[in-house]
């Protein structure tokens, strides 16, 4: 027996895009509470112009988003982000700040520009630090520190912002084996003990198989395939979705679906 | 030394050594002249006590103006500098990259050109509209690429002061002081003119967490809560307006605007919280400093010792400040 869902953010015939020019045409995405989801796709097909505009980062070319089943628009932006934590692809290192001064913007959302005024040093931060393994490199400058180093710095500042939904595009990257696995695990931990949602786009095929209750794979701006990942990590949808020729077998040790090349 | 520097025990010694070097600094000033007055003259003059009329109107009415205008002007460049590089998210914008000392120069020329009669006041006036109208067509034309089009808003608007100056050369010497900037022959009521304008820094400091998060980017701003379009309209506005009180009281002094936030992220970080004072009190003593500087070198020479025509601060700020940036930025890039 399932227990009843509800759904915390949507699109509804949402089109995305950049300027004139439109990637996402329409679609139609629901994304239950307390749900790990992985957006896939190959490079180009509008991961990232989706996730930002679902984000209200980019304004949409049609159609809505809903969060908690009313229009993102409704409300303030800062009342968004008490609610929906973004970690965008890029973001810009500012010159000379320290791995705690960004983790400490984090916080803004929830205690305002006033407070933010007074230096913050708190237990949330302390804890975002912990989580991604920052303890020790607080104090060292951004600009000093490894690609992976300093991704965990821009996920410690999103888990800052202690929200309930939590939108990650490709929090990945640069990541070495360890630290990928370490990840993955906070997410599943986040979203089982605290029933945080999490939307992220992954390239590892088998991570979002292994990690994510839901796969929605991408191609062209359009869904290809949307379902638990024995539905998705299929043969014929990494043929169509993303030219690959594979076999798909159960992965040794959670019997998830693995995919190897052929 | 940053680290220690940004601890709260550092900031206090940072700011009694930068009280210090003020009053260093306006003693210095207040102390040197063309006509040399005793020390405890000086002191009786600022406690209206002076034994000569003549010492209380040199001290009040030239020494004092000018060391508080340069105080100032420097705190306001140095701020519309922080703001300048927050809002472009480059630490090599100015005050200039938006263009208004540019405007200000070409108001004030072509008042002068148009209405000679409008006298000291009038240029005042025009610097101060010209630089807030070049503001305005900046964030009319421009806002979404404005270093781009501030930097050819200011070439653009040069050129026609150029121009004007070749059809009627006549300004040029009182004009000088707009384009390369000068403290000299500073009186009380340019003082008067500018300090309701310090009412700015605060203003300015208040936007300090907001500038925090958005030098993260547009994109992670936007996730945090922040709405680009507001803050970068009030954020602009403060730096133009910071920049155009500056331009007006002391003119289009290079390298201030640049140098003082440089030398504060060295000092105490990125954290706008911090920076935005540091910087204003480094400006203050940087303008007042090169200005010392450029003082004693008119005394020196014959001939340039007269109010009016000694050495331009701006000159001083621009031969010293381009090898300092220099060799800052390149720390910057060591560290
Ligand atoms: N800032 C932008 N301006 C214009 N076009 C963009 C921008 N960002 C991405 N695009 C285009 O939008 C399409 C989808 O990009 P994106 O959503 O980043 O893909 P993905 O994240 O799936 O790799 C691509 O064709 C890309 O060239
Ligand atoms: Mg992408």
């Amino acid at each position: 027996m399932t227990p009843p869902t509800t759904t915390v953010l949507a699109g509804d015939g949402l089109a995305a895009g950049h300027g004139r020019t439109t990637v996402v045409p329409a679609l139609d995405l629901a994304v239950e509470a307390g749900t790990v989801t992985a957006l896939v796709g190959p490079n180009g097909s509008g991961k990232s112009t989706l996730l930002m505009t679902l984000a209200r980062v980019l304004p949409p070319r049609g159609g809505r988003v809903l969060l908690d089943g009313e229009p993102i628009t409704a409300r303030s932006s800062v009342e968004v982000a008490r609610r929906l934590g973004v970690l965008p692809q890029t973001a810009v290192v500012p010159a000379g700040a320290t791995v705690r001064e960004v983790v400490e913007q984090g916080r803004y959302p929830q205690l305002g520009p006033w407070a933010m005024m007074r230096r913050r040093d708190d237990s949330v931060m302390e804890r975002a630090l912990r989580l991604t393994g920052l303890l020790d490199l607080a104090d060292r400058r951004l600009d000093s520190l490894s690609g992976g180093e300093r991704q965990r710095a821009w996920i410690a500042m999103t888990l800052a912002q202690q929200t309930g939904i939590l939108l990650l595009d490709e929090p990945t990257t640069y990541l070495d084996v360890r630290h990928q696995i370490d990840l993955m695990r906070l997410v599943r931990g986040l979203c089982d003990e605290h029933g945080i949602t999490v939307v992220m786009v992954l390239h590892d095929l088998n991570q979002a198989a292994r990690y994510a209750d839901r796969l929605v794979a991408l191609r062209d701006g359009t869904v290809r395939a949307d379902g638990p990942p024995t539905a998705v990590l299929t043969p014929p949808v990494l043929r169509e979705v993303f030219d690959v020729d594979a076999v798909v077998v159960p992965d040794p040790v959670t019997g998830r679906p693995w995919f190897v090349a052929r | 030394m940053r680290a220690a520097l940004r601890r709260p025990a550092g900031l206090s010694a940072l700011g009694a050594v930068a009280l210090l070097a003020g009053a260093v600094i306006v003693l210095a000033h207040l102390l040197t002249g063309r006509s040399s007055i005793p020390s405890a003259e000086v002191v009786a003059a600022l406690l209206g006590r002076a034994s000569e009329p003549a010492y209380t109107v040199v001290v009040l009415d030239h020494r004092l103006p000018r060391v508080l205008v340069g105080l100032a002007a420097g705190a306001l460049l140095a701020v519309a500098g922080v703001l300048v590089q927050a809002v472009v998210r480059n630490p090599l914008a100015e005050p200039s990259t938006t263009g208004v000392g540019a405007g200000a120069a070409l108001a004030v020329v072509a008042t002068l050109v148009l209405a000679p009669d409008l006298g000291q006041g009038g240029a005042y006036v025009a610097s101060l509209v010209g630089a807030l109208a070049t503001g305005a067509v900046l964030w009319a034309v421009g806002r979404r690429s404005f270093a781009v089009t501030g930097v050819l808003l200011g070439a653009v608007l040069a050129a026609v002061t150029s121009l004007l100056l070749v059809v009627d050369s006549a300004p040029l010497g009182t004009v000088l002081r707009w384009l390369v900037g000068s403290l000299n022959a500073r009186t009380p009521t340019d003082w008067a003119l500018l300090w309701p304008w310090l009412a700015l820094l605060p203003v300015a400091w208040a936007l300090a967490s907001r500038l925090n998060a958005w030098s993260l980017g547009e994109a992670a701003a936007v996730g945090l809560g922040l709405r680009p379009g507001p803050l970068l309209a009030v954020v602009l506005l403060v730096a133009v307006a910071c920049a155009a009180a500056a331009v007006a009281a002391a003119g289009a002094v290079a390298f201030v605007g640049l140098v003082a936030p440089h030398i504060g992220r060295l000092l105490v970080g990125a954290d706008h919280r911090v920076l935005v004072p540091v910087a204003a009190a480094l400006g203050a003593l940087l303008l007042s400093l090169a200005d010392l500087v450029a003082f004693s070198v008119s005394v020196q020479v014959p001939g340039l010792a007269t109010d009016v025509s000694g050495v331009p601060v701006g000159a001083v700020t621009a031969l010293i400040g381009a090898p300092v940036l220099v060799s800052l930025v390149r720390r910057e890039q060591r560290a």
